[in-house]
């Protein structure tokens, strides 16, 4: 969720071409070209003829990227996808590409074209900047920053299994009675309703961010000081490597028992724990999120809007 | 979402903040209109008690630089010299003391910035008044035929107010025009098509939303004004009216007035104008919705296109518009076999303007899907299951969903209807098999020389347990065929040979097991 694949080639990490190039331009996003336009796209570095794959899902057109002028024909190539599942609603421009096909659904990560010369109209000049293929992101028909989409992207994904895109319940950041009147994201989450199962069950819960040890949380103990219930339940993951620093937190899940707690190397996505079946288990999970021991809001990469890493500041 | 801010005055409206003096009708406002000069402003502190105004209207525009080195300011119009001209700043400091509803005429594009950012910058700082009454901003932003103004930009003008002044009143009307008594009809009335390209800029907002229409254009646009008003959403209508004004059969106003609540019309009207709608009847009517705002959620997806893609439900109808990336879920549980359910309406297809010519997707129509489960829909696009297709030309179609090692099934079943701009359908579903009935319908004023009824049906593998299907519908195909619903009904008919069957089998299972 939030996150692109790979465009082209062998450049996993989508990098941008050199900024200043040769000649003084930048690929990055609202800056300006050679031509001296101020594009709100990016240029991904991609040599002629490398493979150009999709970096998200959806429908796939055909698009011309100057409007059939045919001085420029050349160059003038390009994909459309209009994105489908979690990029519902985002379009992706790329150009220029020569397509080996021109319609249909694509998957993130289907090899689509191959990469053409963009200024192959040119005679010379601009020949020398690296080559690239440039990307536009579209959000509801705007155009949008696509470089933490693209780049160190650090969205925290999907995190309950029925709820492709983590759609919220009641405020992003609200503050929450029933645990304990933290602050985080009440992610939905319902049961899953399988044709050959007779009774619904409990989804996965995949993890948010990259971690090395996992504990249990219980919130409630009764009057002899005994943790018990059925719903007083949730875990704890202590962040690593990206997530270095970071902890989060979901009540209403359990952890997979075959996992089990304590130092544990966790990849981003992996399902570490089922939500709670219990008679009053709400249909979502609670999610808390702290950067060195302080809740923080980080609405936009849990609701993958930006995938920026936060600037918080330095407590 | 800021809960509570539907508490604040300023966004009330004008009939229910004056509700003694007005009785809740919005016929009894008074109007103070053009109050853009000192002068202006002291007869107002001076009117006499009981027939004081309730609301104060200025214009307010961009001043032309007086001296090079003075900045543009907002200032009001008026037809006085120039050094009499007042401020906008001047302006809103006094009327914000004389506890009336104030309303703001934006005569130029140039003027809505910095007229909104006083407005936000008044309700920031504490020592200027409190605006404490409805506070209404204008703008004419639809171009009228024979325009003599240049339109203020809607989208500006409607992001801005969004931004710095949520808590007021929009409204939103069209530009002045020259000889209006000689204008041919066609233009002298709302249509379903201006209608919708309206709702491109009001359906996404919170604050309450104003439209001024000319009294002699609401005379012939009552079903559209009417759909508008019976929108899920804060709509109310100003309707004016000058001596140009010629109203010639005053029923559709008159149906307009009864059959709305008192506070959702305001009335700015000419004298002889006015005397009509007070002498006359005000009995209210009461005419059903068709349509059940309550019995069907909407569940809309965003496009990747700029315009405007979504179902806009109103008492009157849904309306379903661009992209088809939004869809309606009925909430009426699906009954247990064997009583049916049947899904009835009328469509009424609006091709978007400009569009006769072009190569329209074939497949463009209202799509009712009967489904499984209704939990599955994350995308707006509906796989697996049953289909019933009515196309905007006529073509209709049941699909069943995916069909594993059934042979026995039919994949499809269609037909065709002639072309006529609306259709009615009812869609009986059976469980086992889904039937669909389709007739050509009159579509507004335009009659039919005779109805044209189509029947097609589906037979259709049953479900393991023996509830029916869940209903949803959408739109299908292309972005330029929008439609709207002029009546939609999800009903569960029972059917009442079959109890009996249930009973006897009932005893012949007990007798059995004796």
């Amino acid at each position: 969720l939030g996150c692109m694949k790979k465009v082209c080639g062998n450049n996993a990490k989508n990098d941008f071409r050199r900024c200043p190039d040769t000649d003084g331009s930048c690929g990055n996003y609202h800056t300006e070209r050679t031509s001296g336009e101020i594009i709100d796209g990016v240029d991904v570095r991609c040599h002629l003829g490398e493979p150009i794959y999709a970096p998200i899902e959806g429908e796939m057109y055909f698009w011309r990227p100057y409007g059939g002028k045919r001085e420029k024909s050349c160059a003038d190539q390009g994909v459309r996808i209009e994105g489908t599942g979690q990029w519902q609603g985002y379009a992706v421009h790329i150009s220029s590409v020569k397509l080996s096909f021109f319609g249909g659904h694509v998957e993130a990560g289907d090899e689509i074209g191959e990469a053409l010369n963009r200024y192959c109209f040119n005679d010379r000049g601009q020949n020398d900047v690296e080559p690239h293929v440039e990307i536009r992101l579209y959000k509801e028909g705007r155009l949008i920053d696509p470089t933490h989409h693209l780049q160190n992207c650090m969205c925290t994904g999907q995190i309950c299994e029925s709820n492709t895109r983590n759609v919220l319940l009641g405020d992003p950041f609200k503050t929450d009675k029933r645990y304990n009147g933290v602050r985080g994201w009440d992610v939905e989450c319902q049961m899953i309703d399988d044709d050959d199962e007779d009774s619904p069950r409990a989804p996965m819960i995949y993890s948010p961010i990259a971690g090395e040890i996992v504990g249990r949380i219980r919130l409630f103990t009764d009057s002899n000081g005994a943790y018990t219930g059925c719903d007083n339940d949730g875990i704890f993951i202590v962040g690593i490597d990206d997530w270095l620093g970071f902890e989060a937190r979901l009540y209403n899940v359990k952890a997979r028992a075959d996992i089990g707690f304590g130092r544990k190397r966790i990849i981003q996505g992996e399902p570490i724990a089922t939500r709670l079946a219990c008679e009053n288990s709400p249909d979502s999970v609670f999610v808390e999120i702290r950067f060195e021991g302080r809740v923080v809001n980080i609405t936009d990469i849990i609701t993958a809007a930006n995938c920026k890493t936060p600037n918080f500041p330095v407590f | 979402r800021d809960y509570g801010r539907e508490m604040r005055a300023t966004r009330m409206s004008v009939v229910d903040f004056w509700k003694n003096e007005t009785k809740g009708d919005g016929l009894n406002v008074r109007v103070a209109h053009g109050v853009n000069s000192w002068p202006d402003l002291v007869d107002q502190l001076h009117e006499p008690f009981l027939n004081k105004s309730m609301m104060i209207e200025g214009d307010v525009f961009m001043q032309a630089h007086r001296r090079p080195r003075h900045r543009a300011v907002p200032v009001m119009k008026a037809d006085t010299k120039l050094a009499d001209r007042i401020t906008f700043k001047e302006w809103l400091r006094e009327v914000a003391t004389m506890n009336k509803a104030i309303k703001i005429n934006f005569r130029s594009n140039e003027v809505v910035r910095p007229v909104l950012q006083d407005l936000y910058a008044s309700q920031a700082d504490p020592t200027s008044p409190v605006l404490q009454y409805p506070v209404i901003l204008h703008a004419n932003v639809f171009r009228s035929p024979r325009s003599v103004e240049t339109e203020v930009d809607p989208s500006t003008f409607v992001e801005k107010a969004k931004d710095l002044f949520p808590d007021a009143t929009l409204s939103l009307g069209w530009t002045k025009q020259s000889n209006f008594s000689h204008l041919h009809p066609k233009f002298k009335k709302l249509s379903w098509r201006q209608l919708f390209h309206i709702l491109e800029y009001i359906s996404r907002l919170d604050q309450p939303v104003m439209l001024s229409v000319r009294l002699s254009v609401a005379a012939h646009s009552k079903e559209q004004l009417l759909w508008l008003l019976g929108m899920d959403q804060s709509i109310s209508l100003l309707l004016w009216s000058d001596a140009e004004d010629h109203v010639t059969n005053w029923t559709p106003i008159v149906e307009l007035r009864r059959s709305t609540t008192k506070n959702r019309i305001l009335y700015d009207l000419d004298p002889k104008h006015r005397k009509f709608l007070q002498t006359d009847s005000n009995e209210p009517i009461a005419t059903p919705p068709t349509f059940s705002l309550q019995d069907w959620q909407a569940v809309e997806f965003s496009s990747s296109g700029s315009q405007l893609s979504t179902v806009v439900r109103s008492e009157k109808g849904p309306a379903f518009l661009g992209e088809p990336t939004a869809l309606l879920l009925s909430k009426i549980p699906p009954p247990n076999f064997p009583s049916e359910q049947k899904i009835s309406g009328k469509v009424h297809f609006l091709p978007k303007k400009g569009m006769e010519n072009v190569d329209l997707d074939e497949n463009s129509g209202v799509s009712i899907y009967l489904m499984d489960k209704v939990q599955d829909i994350d995308s707006p696009k509906i796989k697996n299951s049953l289909e019933v297709f009515i196309g905007f030309d006529g073509k209709i179609k049941i699909t069943n969903g995916q069909l594993k090692n059934l042979p026995y099934y039919e994949t499809k079943s269609v037909g065709q209807l002639p072309d006529s701009d609306c259709y009615g359908f009812e869609v009986t579903d059976m469980g086992w098999r889904v039937k669909l009935d389709a007739w050509t319908a009159e579509c507004g004023n335009q009659k039919l020389r005779k109805r044209r009824t189509v029947s097609i049906e589906l037979d259709t593998p049953f479900q393991k347990n023996r509830h029916l299907r869940n209903v949803v519908v959408s739109k299908k195909g292309d972005s330029a065929v929008d439609f709207l619903l002029e009546e939609l009904q999800h009903k569960n008919a029972y059917n009442y040979r079959n109890p009996w069957i249930t009973v006897v089998s009932t005893i012949l299972l007990m007798i059995y097991l004796l």
